[in-house]
C-alpha cells in the first residue's frame, strides 16, 4: 500500500524511468538474474576476503559481520547533487559557527533563538572546552549528513552527525565492487569518482594543523580491533599513509603530544580521532577509560595538537537541538537553509507533548541523546504493548524525547531474494571542513533491505549501496 | 613505526619459532611410534606365520 505513494528513485509515479536511471535500465534490461545472483555472491565473498565487517555489540552470533551490500546502484542526477551541496556546505558552516559561538560569546543564546538550558544543561555541552581557541576555529572537520528524501523527492536532513561519523570506507569500498563486478557500466555512464576522498580527508587535516608547523604529523587514533568501524579506522589510516594508533601509543609531554615509535618520541600534531569524547583523557573525563591518552586535553587546550573532530561537537548533533538548525542558518548566514529540516516535535514543549502522545502511533520519537537507531519508536511498525510501554517513557521524562511524522523514505530497486524490489533508502554524504569546505560527490546510501522496512541502520540489518552522482 | 607495531612483530616470530619447534617434536614422536608399530607388526606376522606353519602340519 505504501509502494504506491513513495518516491521511486528510478521509476517515475506514472511507471516511467526516469531520465538518470535510462542508460542503467537498457544495461539492466539485458541482464539474467542467474548473472546477477552470481555477481551478487561474488561481491559477498570478496567483502568477507578483504574483511569488511562491522561488529554489533551485544549480539552472539559472531561479533564480525558482513555489510550487506546491493548491486544496484542509487543514481542522483548532477542538478540534484549541486543542490544537495550548496545545502550541506550551508548547513556544515552554520553547525561550525553554532559551536564556536556556543564555547566562546552565545550569542545565539543571548539573541533567544535557543533556550539556554538546553543548550547549557545539555550532557553533550563540554564545559571544559568553553573559552578554548582551536586552530582555524574550525570544529567538524569530518561531518556525515543523514539526508532522506520523501513526499515527491524533495530532500530532507534527517540527522547531522558531528562527532565520529563513520560508514565513508563503504562509500569506498562499494565503488571499487561496483567497477570490479560491472566495469562496462562505468563506460556507458559518467560517474564522477570519490576514490580522491582520502587524499582531500589527509588534505583537510593537514590544513588545521597548530599554528606554526610547517610539516604537520597526523595520526588515527582508534578505540582498538573491537571497535565497531575498526575496518574503516584500519582501511583510513592505509589509504592515508599515516600511522593507526591506540592510547596507549601516545603520550603527553610538556602539554606536546608525543606518539612511542622505534626510534623514540615522535611529535603529533594532528590526531583523527575515532575515539568517543569521553574515552579521550581519563584525566578530563572518564578516570576508567584505558583507550584515551591522561593529559590530552591540556595539550589540546594549549593549543599544542588539534583533534579532529573537536571536543564538544556532539551538542550541534544532538536531536534536541536539531530542530534549531535552521534558525542557526538564518542566524549565523543570514541566508534562507537550502535544505529542509524533517519537521519536529519538541516533546518538552507542553503543546508538541500534547501532540505527540495523541499521534503516538504515528510517528517516530527518538531519544534526545541517543544515536545509531536505538531507543526510538516507530509508531506504524510498533505493536500496541509497544507504544503504551513508550508512552509510560515519554511521560516519565517528555524533554528526552523528540518526535518526527514517519517519512515515506524514498525507494530504490534492491536486488533480494524476490528479484527486484523497491526497498527503502537513505543517503549519508560526507563533508570536510577545514581552511575550505570540500566533499566528492555522493555519500553512503542505506537501505533496509526487509519489505517496507524504514530503518536503515547498518546495527539493524541495513545494508549498503553505490551512490552515483552523474556528471 | 609504533613500539607496539614492532613488539606485535617480536612476539609474532616468537610464536611462529615455537610452534615450528612443536612441529618438529610432534613430527619426531610421530616418526618413533610409526616404527613402533612396523615392529610390532613385523613381530605379529611373525607369529603368524609360525601358527600358521604349525597349523599346517597338524593338517
Amino acid at each position: 500500500m505504501l509502494a504506491a505513494k513513495v518516491f521511486d528513485e528510478m521509476h517515475a509515479a506514472d511507471g516511467s524511468v526516469r531520465l538518470s536511471y535510462g542508460e542503467y535500465n537498457t544495461w539492466l534490461a539485458e541482464q539474467s538474474g542467474a548473472l546477477l545472483s552470481n555477481k551478487r555472491a561474488e561481491a559477498d565473498l570478496v567483502f568477507r576476503r578483504v574483511g569488511i565487517t562491522f561488529a554489533v555489540y551485544g549480539d552472539d552470533a559472531g561479533t564480525e559481520r558482513l555489510i550487506p551490500f546491493d548491486i544496484i546502484p542509487r543514481i542522483i542526477p548532477a542538478a540534484e547533487w549541486r543542490q544537495l551541496e550548496a545545502g550541506l556546505r550551508q548547513r556544515v558552516k552554520a553547525l561550525n559557527r553554532f559551536i564556536h559561538d556556543v564555547y566562546h560569546d552565545q550569542n545565539i543564546v543571548r539573541a533567544g533563538k535557543i533556550p539556554a538550558d538546553q543548550v547549557l544543561k545539555n550532557s553533550q555541552y563540554r564545559a571544559e572546552m568553553h573559552g578554548v581557541d582551536v586552530a582555524s576555529d574550525i570544529y567538524t572537520h569530518i561531518a556525515g549528513i543523514d539526508i532522506v528524501r520523501a513526499g515527491k523527492g524533495e530532500y530532507y536532513v534527517l540527522e547531522d552527525n558531528l562527532r565520529v561519523p563513520s560508514g565513508v570506507s563503504y562509500m569506498l569500498e562499494d565503488r571499487k565492487m561496483m567497477m570490479r563486478l560491472f566495469p562496462e557500466l562505468f563506460a556507458k555512464n559518467r560517474v564522477a569518482p570519490v576514490a580522491h576522498y582520502p587524499d582531500l580527508l589527509l588534505e583537510n587535516l593537514r590544513s588545521v594543523a597548530p599554528q606554526g608547523v610547517a610539516d604537520p604529523t597526523v595520526v588515527l587514533l582508534t578505540p582498538g580491533m573491537y571497535n565497531s568501524a575498526y575496518f574503516e579506522h584500519a582501511f583510513l589510516a592505509q589509504q592515508m599513509g599515516i600511522e593507526l594508533v591506540e592510547g596507549q601509543d601516545l603520550f603527553v609531554q610538556d602539554d606536546a603530544v608525543f606518539m612511542r615509535t622505534t626510534r623514540g618520541p615522535h611529535r603529533v600534531d594532528v590526531i583523527y580521532r575515532r575515539v568517543d569524547d569521553d574515552f579521550l583523557d581519563p584525566l578530563a573525563f572518564r578516570p576508567d577509560s584505558t583507550l584515551g591518552v591522561p593529559g590530552l586535553l591540556k595539550a589540546y587546550r594549549a593549543g599544542r595538537v588539534t583533534l579532529a573532530n573537536a571536543i564538544g561537537t556532539g551538542l550541534a548533533d544532538d536531536k534536541s537541538i536539531y530542530p534549531y538548525v535552521p534558525d542557526m542558518i538564518e542566524f549565523y548566514l543570514g541566508e534562507k537553509p537550502i535544505l529542509a529540516n524533517v519537521p519536529t516535535f519538541k516533546c518538552r514543549n507542553r503543546d508538541d507533548l500534547v501532540q505527540t502522545l495523541a499521534r503516538l502511533p504515528e510517528l517516530v520519537v527518538k531519544e534526545v541523546h541517543n544515536a545509531g537507531g536505538y531507543g526510538m519508536l516507530v509508531g506504524p511498525a510498533a505493536t500496541r504493548a509497544e507504544i503504551e510501554a513508550f508512552r509510560k517513557k515519554i511521560e516519565a521524562n517528555p524533554a528526552n524525547y523528540i518526535a518526527q511524522p514517519t517519512l515515506a523514505l524514498s525507494t530504490c530497486p534492491t536486488f533480494v531474494e524476490s528479484g527486484i524490489a523497491p526497498r527503502h533508502i537513505d543517503l549519508r554524504p560526507f563533508v570536510l571542513c577545514g581552511k575550505q569546505v570540500t566533499m566528492v560527490p555522493g555519500g553512503l546510501t542505506r537501505v533496509a533491505l526487509r519489505d517496507g522496512s524504514l530503518v536503515v541502520n547498518s546495527s539493524q540489518g541495513g545494508g549498503t549501496k553505490d551512490t552515483w552522482v552523474l556528471e | 613505526m609504533l613500539s607496539r607495531t614492532a613488539d606485535h612483530l617480536f612476539w609474532m616470530a616468537r610464536y611462529i619459532e615455537r610452534s615450528d619447534n612443536r612441529r618438529q617434536a610432534i613430527a619426531s614422536q610421530a616418526n618413533v611410534s610409526a616404527a613402533n608399530v612396523k615392529l610390532a607388526q613385523r613381530a605379529a606376522g611373525d607369529k603368524t606365520r609360525v601358527l600358521e606353519e604349525h597349523g599346517s602340519a597338524d593338517a
